[in-house]
């Protein structure tokens, strides 16, 4: 008889302790029952959402415009069902952070990157993510991942014994924990459309969310659910199939929508600074785009992409980086050179785009600041030198000004 | 034929030669180092950023709190000893209570710690770097530093930040009778097992002005302490900063005021040899 090879053996070993650890019954918290908190481990990972809170804090990564909170806040804390029992208090807050993503903890804090809010067209669709972000919280999913989780590893680890610390064992549990999420997240949507319906928001919306979402190139940032194809198209058609069963359609019309284009516009130029910096400029470049068919004539339009298409010209790598990720491609050598190729022409870009800006607004400084470090690339260092003393000599000091200077003497140098 | 084979063997023998003699390091320092810091008298240290968790049988990880503050104000005690001794003035400065009162400034902080990321990644690129070519990096974090230099008034700022993690006793037993197995079925005599814990440390001098990075160091440990980011500071070179261009100054002033005060003296001490000292008034 042909001896069991120590992989299959572990693997055996793997699934039996994974069939022994079954889910925990965990009640959501409309139920009332008084079981929130009372669980150690429940508590454990609400100690570590507070503290998890308090990073983002000291890192300022909270976007503290008092309008902006209230009015999310406002809207969010609308959609919170009637809870049972002890519960968390709900609070909603904006993460300066381009990327399409949105996350709850389990402490009743809900997170929005600005880069989703900027997405969002109306408050109907603004409501449909916050809605979905609740109901992870009143489902209590954070906790049945984290049991999910204990299960998992512990599983993993048996099995990693039995393969000699080979660390195989791991994969198949990383698996695992991908497809929980997946269950919870079509869970989620259910609720949501039934948050949404009770406070009249057109549900129409939230199936256009998805359509929405689904247009924007970002497939490969981050593991947000808002983020990924093939999870919204499957989303998009449970939604579908969830108002269908449901025999609901709110049709309750576009809410408040001066008041949330106002919110949008704010948080899309911080969506936008963040994309630039972080070296996103094609991304960058579609969100300019979007915000300035809303908002024609505007020279900060034409800053922004003098911005993008200077910085492109000074990092032609990173923008061949972008591009790869952005289409799925392999950064070769050839694509790098097809962006290298590009320095002049998008050098001339940007300086039109500045040119441009200036004509709109001749007294904004910062467009200055750009011509100044678009000269100083090609190295034409009187003209660098004007537009940066331009910048400088600002009544209020502009915040980088020890930096402008720094070029100005190392241009006084050459 | 002869000579052009024992040419080509001259010339690999010189290359292994060379390459085994060539000694690599971790630090990269700015090409123009020199000159630059002896503009730079002042520096603050930025709150390290100090990571440290247990790593636990569950997969429930937990971050060791007390030990990231310990380690944090311990990072901050051996930095400071350190920039001291080099002749820098060390500002002290409340970044706490500037964090609480200005979420502008903490989000500027934490731009300054991504910029310095993405600039080690170039720094860093897996390429070995020998310790003579250690000074001929020209790696600027631009305008990220600036608000820094603002509200501290410090002309270069300590960037640092520490990982560490530590397994925990069912863990360590889990990597040991791994170990044990795996040794038992390849026959050896000895167990390899993962260490029980581990340490790693990235520091970056930057100047607050410029933004370009003057000198940066990375180190890992096997133990969770501070000895990583003394060893990595160690490496710290001895440039001349301002500080002690100036007490350079001063001291080539004294012992020039000296030398002429002494020949002013020897002078006066000549023409006055007799004359009475106070003291022999008495």
């Amino acid at each position: 008889m042909k001896r069991l090879s120590p992989i299959l053996l572990s693997l055996i070993a793997y699934a039996l302790t994974a069939c022994v650890a079954s889910t925990t019954s965990v009640q959501p918290l409309t139920i009332d029952g008084d079981t929130y908190l009372v669980e150690k481990r429940e508590q454990k990972i609400h100690d570590l959402a507070e503290n998890a809170h308090r990073n983002m804090l000291t890192k300022g990564v909270l976007y503290s415009d008092i309008a902006a909170n209230q009015y999310l806040n406002r809207v969010g804390t609308s959609l919170v069902p009637n809870l049972a029992g002890h519960a968390p208090e709900f609070n909603f807050f904006i993460v300066k952070n381009a990327s399409i993503n949105a996350f709850a903890m389990p402490n009743g804090n809900i997170y929005l990157h600005a880069g989703l809010l900027a997405n969002l067209s109306n408050e109907a669709q603004l409501a449909h993510v916050l809605a979905h972000e609740i109901a992870h919280v009143v489902q209590r999913h954070s906790y049945i991942d984290r049991i999910d989780t204990h299960n998992t590893v512990v599983a993993a680890h048996v099995a990693d014994l039995l393969l000699f610390g080979t660390g195989l064992a791991y994969i198949p549990a990383g698996m695992n924990l991908a497809s929980y999420s997946r269950d919870q997240e079509e869970e989620s949507d259910t609720l949501a459309l039934k948050y949404v319906a009770a406070k009249n928001y057109n549900m129409r919306e939230s199936i256009k969310l998805f359509q929405q979402l689904n247009e924007v190139k970002h497939t490969k940032e981050t593991a947000s659910v808002w983020s990924s194809h093939p999870l919204s198209s499957s989303r998009y058609q449970h939604s579908l199939d969830s108002i269908e069963k449901s025999h609901t359609m709110s049709d309750g019309g576009i809410i408040n929508q001066e008041i949330y284009e106002e919110f949008r516009q704010l948080v899309a130029r911080l969506s936008i600074d963040r994309r630039i910096s972080a070296q996103q400029y094609e991304l960058a470049e579609d969100a300019v785009l979007r915000e300035a068919s809303v908002q024609k004539n505007d020279s900060i339009w034409q800053y922004y992409l003098g911005e993008i298409y200077r910085l492109k010209s000074r990092y032609p790598e990173d923008a061949a980086k972008e591009h790869a990720w952005l289409y799925d491609k392999k950064n070769t050598k050839e694509l790098k050179q097809s962006f290298l190729d590009k320095i002049d022409s998008d050098h001339e870009t940007a300086m039109t785009h500045y040119q441009n800006a200036l004509t709109i607004t001749p007294n904004v400084y910062k467009i200055h600041r750009g011509l100044g470090l678009l000269h100083l690339q090609a190295n034409n260092f009187s003209s660098a030198k004007y537009h940066l003393n331009q910048y400088s000599n600002q009544l209020e000091k502009p915040k980088d000004w020890r930096y402008i200077s720094s070029l100005i003497t190392k241009i006084e140098k050459e | 034929m002869r000579l052009a084979t024992i040419g080509k063997l001259l010339v690999l023998i010189s290359v292994i030669f060379f390459t085994g003699c060539a000694t690599y390091t971790s630090v990269r320092e700015h090409s123009a180092l020199d000159s630059v810091a002896k503009n730079i008298q002042t520096v603050v240290i930025a709150p390290p950023q100090v990571n440290i968790e247990l790593r636990v049988f569950t997969g429930e990880n937990e971050p060791l709190t007390d030990k990231e503050n310990t380690i944090r104000e311990q990072l901050i005690t051996v930095a400071q000893r350190r920039l001291k001794s080099e002749g820098l003035e060390v500002i002290d400065f409340d970044f706490a209570q500037a964090i609480a009162n200005d979420d502008d400034f903490a989000f500027a902080l934490t731009q300054a710690k991504e910029a310095l990321n993405k600039a080690e990644k170039d720094l860093y690129n897996g390429k070995s770097v020998a310790l003579e070519n250690k000074r001929q990096f020209n790696v600027s974090l631009g305008p990220a530093v600036n608000e820094i230099a603002e509200q501290t008034g410090a002309e270069a700022v300590l960037l640092i930040d520490y990982y560490g993690f530590e397994k925990s006793a069912g863990l360590k037993t889990k990597d040991i009778a791994a170990g044990v197995l795996l040794a038992v079925l390849l026959g050896g005599s000895s167990a390899a097992i993962a260490p029980p814990s581990g340490s790693f440390v990235d520091l970056a001098l930057v100047d607050t002005a410029s933004g370009d990075i003057l000198w940066t160091n990375r180190r890992g440990g096997q133990i969770v302490d501070t000895s990583i980011a003394e060893h990595a500071l160690n490496e710290l070179p001895d440039v001349i900063w301002e500080g002690e261009v100036v007490a350079d100054e001063t001291a080539e002033f004294i012992e020039k005021t000296d030398i002429e005060n002494g020949a002013h003296q020897e002078e006066a001490t000549t023409n006055n040899t007799e004359v009475a000292l106070p003291s022999d008034a008495s």
